[in-house]
């Protein structure tokens, strides 16, 4: 992660982003949230988004039941059956 | 040949040996039998095609035999080759990624927002309510049916980019480095692909 740190916002542009963030941009930021640590500007715009959003806070929960699927997928074929979750791989991701 | 062997005569000779082939002590017919399913099954989950997975799994087996004097039995044998079996897909996806190429302009144009959004960026057809405790939907057997169906729906740029991140659990800086792209165009493509498998789920699982 550290050698492609998120772009860089001006405060300005931090501010008008926490004032007008849309829908679309804010599933971005859930999106990136996990890809990346989101940077305190972008943190606060999406916060306030959800406040305020309810399709928006009902996206950022489907994504996070995605991401769940996702990881209990890839524990059990990391060992061999599907769905067996209960054995967390014991080789991790290096070669 | 079932003689006791007389004392002092020579030690019986590696005829007597039972048959075990290949220098390492690995067998490729006993590999395939054991782990070729799951090996297959594994692949089948990330590349949905077929005779692709076949392909990978061979690959696998080969790299397998090849280097099984690395096999330190530190692991079983089975973790060892879905480990080269990750690495075989990885290289799947290196090699694919160049093939079909996009520009990231195409992702992001009109057709990028998938027809979610209305023109002032907000929920069209509003995101429904799926109404259950996540806990509850990853016991469903229908979810991951759909889940499968939609996952294996997804256009190659996104799959690649979904299966490295979420499958693999590989850092967004290596798949970056694998498909040659740029961290913009990851994270673009990682939220089209969730977008897209979200309303996959939402039309197929809930209407089912």
């Amino acid at each position: 992660m550290q050698d492609h740190p998120p772009p860089k916002i001006s405060l300005l542009a931090g501010v008008w982003k926490i004032l007008t963030l849309k829908c679309d941009e804010s599933t971005g930021l859930v999106s990136d949230g996990f890809e990346r640590d989101l940077r305190p500007m972008e943190r606060w715009a999406l916060r306030m988004h959800l406040i305020s959003c309810r399709p928006c806070r009902r996206m950022r929960a489907q994504f996070n039941l995605l991401h769940q699927a996702a990881s209990k997928l890839a524990k059990s074929t990391h060992t061999d059956t599907p769905n067996n979750d209960d054995h967390p791989s014991p080789d991790n991701q290096t070669p | 040949m079932a003689k006791r062997p007389w004392p002092g005569s020579p030690k019986p000779g590696p005829v007597t040996q039972p048959k075990k082939p290949t220098q390492n002590g690995f067998d490729p017919q006993q590999l395939l039998q054991d782990h070729g399913n799951a090996l297959h099954a594994y692949a089948k989950q990330r590349l949905h095609r077929h005779e692709l997975c076949e392909d990978v799994v061979q690959e696998t087996l080969l790299a397998a035999l090849q280097s099984a004097n690395t096999f330190a039995g530190r692991s079983q044998q089975r973790t060892w080759l879905i480990g080269i079996l990750r690495h075989k897909i990885a290289d799947h996806f290196r090699k694919a990624s160049t093939r079909h190429e996009k520009p990231l302009s195409a992702l992001r144009d009109g057709e990028g927002t998938l027809g979610l959004y209305n023109k002032r960026g907000k929920w069209h057809p509003s995101p429904k309510n799926w109404g259950h405790a996540p806990a509850d939907i990853l016991e469903q057997e229908d979810f991951w049916r759909i889940y499968e169906l939609c996952r294996s729906k997804l256009p190659p740029t996104l799959a690649e980019c979904y299966v490295l991140r979420e499958l693999e659990e590989i850092s967004p800086a290596e798949v970056c480095k694998i498909l040659d792209i740029s961290p913009t165009n990851l994270s673009v493509r990682m939220h089209r692909a969730r977008l897209l498998l979200r309303h996959c789920l939402e039309t197929n699982w809930l209407t089912d």
